[in-house]
């Protein structure tokens, strides 16, 4: 049985994310994380590193509250997300966390103008009008796909694609963006540029950046680093 | 040839007169009624005795039409629009017996035609070795097989007459006693006329008659008129 | 709402090939059971309206239905003939008045109906343009045929031949337009009516040809005996009666033994009816007196049963075809998970997904069952005319 053991590692600043005690565990029972404390400073750009399966998705999961640990607390911006059920998770995380994802998880059927706009159909919490139309456009030309609005994702490059599904978590101006290895499948002209749109909007915008990365020539572009292998332990 | 003789001969010749269509006459006369009250049943026929039985018996209920014919009826060929007029007609009277060729190129409506001598076909004269003759400018012609002046034989007459009172009488109700009370008076005087006729001739089978026209077979049979026919004779000679 | 039935409109645009076999076989589902009860409901009624109208029918014996549908639709196969004289007879009892007919002939695959005047007023038929019949070779068209074969009052239409290989068969007649009907909304519509007369012309019972008498025709006069003129083949036969030639056509023969492929008998009233049709049972008789509703009664009859099979068909093969589309969704379902669990991550209501793809199969659902609704509609205004053009 595998278990990961994590410090104390965050600083005296205001906590945008605060994890103590945490204790996880998938249902087929061979993977336990636990967490006895971790925390992330609000505009804080932290990169977390470590081997396959030392459980950096699923604390980026718990994060956002895609999934409940077993024990411990995890707060976001002072909300505590482990008391809340299910329906209020998914409408905290809709409103306030962005995410990006390696495989991108873009809906085949719908073009770029509607995957960006996606979080606004898929909940009651965020209200589609015009203004937000606008927003997303101008994301588009911000990042530079603002000639392709129209057409179906299937049609776009590896790097298009995920510049639509960072305009995608950024469209509701979420105050933390968790990306689970968004440069994973770029090459590295598209790495870097995909970088450089994260960096420049959580510094424009103020957002506070998770992302877990196996780039670890880009870490120096992050505040901090956490690296899981440093607190593995034998069982 | 004595004196009475004479007279009865004149008799003869001028209900002979009364009955006939002539060869050539012209039927403006022949419309025996106005057409003014549009409002009565319009009776047509197609020749000038019909057209007399059927306004004797008709009288002031039914308007009776036969001014549309021109010249001899028997040879009439109409055009479309007199075609129309019978078309519009609440009855038609035909003589049967092959009377009227026209009406073999003609549209009628069958449910309105009368065939006033239907009830005698067996008595049609069948006259095969029909004589060509000619007269008036149209040349030569014959009458065909059957020979179709059936109305001179008053008895035939009578009949015709009976099949128009029940024609009037099917189709127009409300008028029964009125149609059967004129058939009445009518068919009264075709039997006077048929009474002196048969008194006039019964004894005169052995004189021949001449006639001008081979259209009096009729009349030969019902009083056995010893009749002599003039081959070619023209109306207009002298 | 709108954005959940957005996505599922996406989606369904985005598998067109999909969406468009899902749409069809739901239309052809509904359509199909449906559309039938239209065709066979409407068939009916015009069936039974037009035999309604129709008191009695006498023919030649043999098969009552393909009598009663030439006399009342003018089309299937032309029965035995009888003869005119039946129909004489029949004004001769005094019960009813017959309307011949004669429908052997057709021209440019359109009906050529002999029959008399009386038939026009018992069918209601008005002349919309020209005038009636009223001289042999002349014809009334019905408003249908007069616009497909492209003919007013005053052009020609030309019968055609009863068989292209027949050189000895009858030849044939140009006629002359004088009229075209109002629009009936029946088979009459269809027809070219002329009087009978005109189609025993056509059959070769009568013609007219040129006088052999007169001296000009000497070259085509064969010997003269005993009054009788006798021609050889160079005879000149008329092939058009105008006013200058229509003297000249004659009838050959007893009219009474002319043929007649029926006639509409109109009983004077019930009592009529009754005595007329005791008159036809006698088992030495040549015809046949028929109601025509009992016919088509017998006829809807067989049709219900036969489209009650069809439907009992149809439904099997819907119900197939529906657990083959519930299938299809299932699959679609499993198919989507990936796209379940990211609209799941990205913080997307619950039972989201699920109303999409409900969303989906009610816009399924609704296309099919409209466009079903379309084509029954359209079956409804113009299922008989093709039905009557596929008979044809």
């Amino acid at each position: 049985m595998e278990d990961y053991r994590i410090g104390f590692i965050g600083g005296e600043s205001y906590l945008l994310i605060s994890i103590k005690h945490l204790g996880f565990g998938y249902p087929e029972g061979d993977f336990i994380l636990q967490i006895p404390e971790l925390s992330v400073g609000n505009e804080e750009t932290v990169a977390i590193i470590g081997k396959s399966g030392t459980g950096k998705t699923t604390l980026l999961n718990l994060a956002a509250g895609i999934i409940t640990p077993a024990s411990g607390t995890i707060k976001i911006n002072n909300e505590e997300i482990t008391r809340f059920d299910d329906a209020s998770r998914r409408e905290f995380r809709i409103r306030n966390i962005g995410l990006v994802f390696q495989e991108f998880e873009l809906l085949e059927y719908l073009t770029v103008l509607d995957n960006i706009l996606l979080p606004y159909r898929m909940s009651p919490a965020l209200a589609l009008d015009a203004s937000v139309r606008d927003r997303a456009r101008k994301l588009t030309s911000l990042v530079g796909i603002d000639d392709k609005l129209m057409r179906n994702v299937g049609r776009l490059s590896q790097g298009e694609r995920q510049r639509v599904a960072i305009c995608r978590a950024v469209l509701p101006e979420p105050i933390l963006l968790l990306c689970d290895e968004p440069t994973g499948n770029l090459d590295p002209t598209n790495t870097d540029r995909v970088l450089d749109i994260l960096f420049e909007y959580v510094k424009s915008h103020h957002t506070t950046l998770v992302c877990v990365t196996h780039e670890r020539e880009n870490l120096n572009r992050f505040d901090r680093t956490i690296d899981f292998a440093d607190y593995q332990e034998d069982p | 040839m004595k004196p009475h003789t004479i007279k009865r001969f004149r008799a003869v010749l001028v209900a002979i007169a009364l009955l006939l269509p002539s060869c050539s006459r012209e039927t403006s006369e022949s419309s025996t009624q106005d057409a003014g009250d549009k409002n009565k049943p319009v009776i047509c026929t197609v020749n000038y005795p019909l057209a007399y039985f059927a306004q004797r018996i008709g009288g002031k209920h039914l308007t009776i039409e036969f001014s549309s014919i021109k010249g001899d009826p028997a040879f009439w060929q109409p055009k479309a629009a007199d075609v129309n007029k019978f078309q519009v007609a609440d009855l038609i009277l035909i003589n049967g017996a092959s009377y009227a060729k026209w009406l073999s190129i003609a549209s009628l409506p069958q449910s309105k035609i009368v065939n006033t001598s239907a009830a005698f076909k067996d008595q049609y004269i069948d006259q095969s070795n029909s004589i060509k003759h000619a007269h008036g400018p149209s040349g030569e012609h014959d009458h065909g097989r059957i020979a179709f002046t059936t109305w001179l034989d008053p008895a035939l007459a009578i009949m015709q007459a009976k099949a128009i009172c029940r024609a009037f009488v099917r189709e127009f109700p409300g008028h029964e006693a009125y149609f059967e009370k004129r058939y009445e008076e009518l068919k009264l005087d075709l039997q006077k006329i048929d009474n002196a006729l048969e008194h006039l001739l019964s004894d005169k089978q052995d004189v021949p008659l001449i006639m001008s026209h081979p259209i009096y077979q009729y009349l030969e049979r019902r009083y056995g008129i010893n009749a002599k026919r003039v081959l070619g004779t023209r109306c207009d000679s002298k | 709402m709108s954005d959940v039935l957005y996505m599922a409109w996406r989606y369904l645009v985005y598998h067109k090939v999909k969406t468009t076999i899902l749409i069809a076989s739901i239309t052809l589902i509904v359509y199909l059971p449906v559309g039938l009860n239209v065709v066979v409901s409407q068939s009916a009624v015009s069936l039974t309206d037009r035999a309604k109208e129709t008191p009695l029918i006498i023919g030649a014996k043999g098969s009552s239905l393909e009598l009663v549908l030439n006399s009342l639709y003018f089309e299937s196969s032309t029965p035995e003939s009888m003869v005119f004289g039946e129909s004489t007879r029949i004004f001769d009892s005094e019960l009813a008045i017959a309307i011949p007919l004669y429908t052997p002939f057709r021209a440019r695959a359109h009906p050529i109906v002999g029959t008399t005047i009386d038939y026009f007023d018992f069918r209601n038929l008005v002349i919309a343009e020209g005038r009636q019949i009223a001289l042999l070779g002349e014809c009334v068209v019905g408003a249908k045929a007069a616009n497909h074969l492209e003919v007013r009052p005053g052009d020609f239409i030309v019968s055609s031949p009863e068989s292209v290989f027949d050189f000895a068969g009858v030849y044939p007649l140009k006629m002359k337009v004088v009229g075209i009907l109002k629009s009936h909304e029946s088979p009459d519509d269809h027809a070219i009516f002329v009087d009978i007369k005109t189609t025993w012309v056509i059959k070769g019972l009568a013609h007219g040809h040129e006088d052999l008498s007169k001296p000009e025709a000497a070259s085509r006069v064969l010997q003269i005996s005993g009054g009788n003129i006798i021609a050889n083949a160079s005879v000149v036969q008329y092939n058009e009666i105008s006013p200058a030639n229509i003297d000249a056509f004659h009838f050959h023969g007893d009219p009474s033994a002319f043929p007649l492929t029926a006639a509409i008998v109109v009983p004077h009233d019930e009592k009529s009816a009754t005595l007329l049709q005791g008159h036809y049972l006698g088992e030495g008789e040549q015809v046949q007196i028929i109601e025509p509703t009992q016919v088509m009664d017998d006829l809807l009859a067989t049709v219900l049963a036969v489209q009650n099979y069809v439907i009992t068909a149809v439904v099997l093969v819907s119900l197939s075809t529906l657990a083959t589309m519930a299938l299809v969704f299932m699959l679609s379902w499993r198919s989507r998970q990936r796209e379940i669990e990211t609209i799941h991550k990205i913080g997307g209501a619950k039972g989201r997904v699920l109303a999409i793809v409900a969303s989906e199969i009610v816009v399924v659902l609704a296309m099919g069952i409209g466009f079903a609704a379309v084509l029954t509609g359209l079956t409804a205004i113009y299922g008989s005319e093709i039905i009557r053009v596929i008979i044809s």
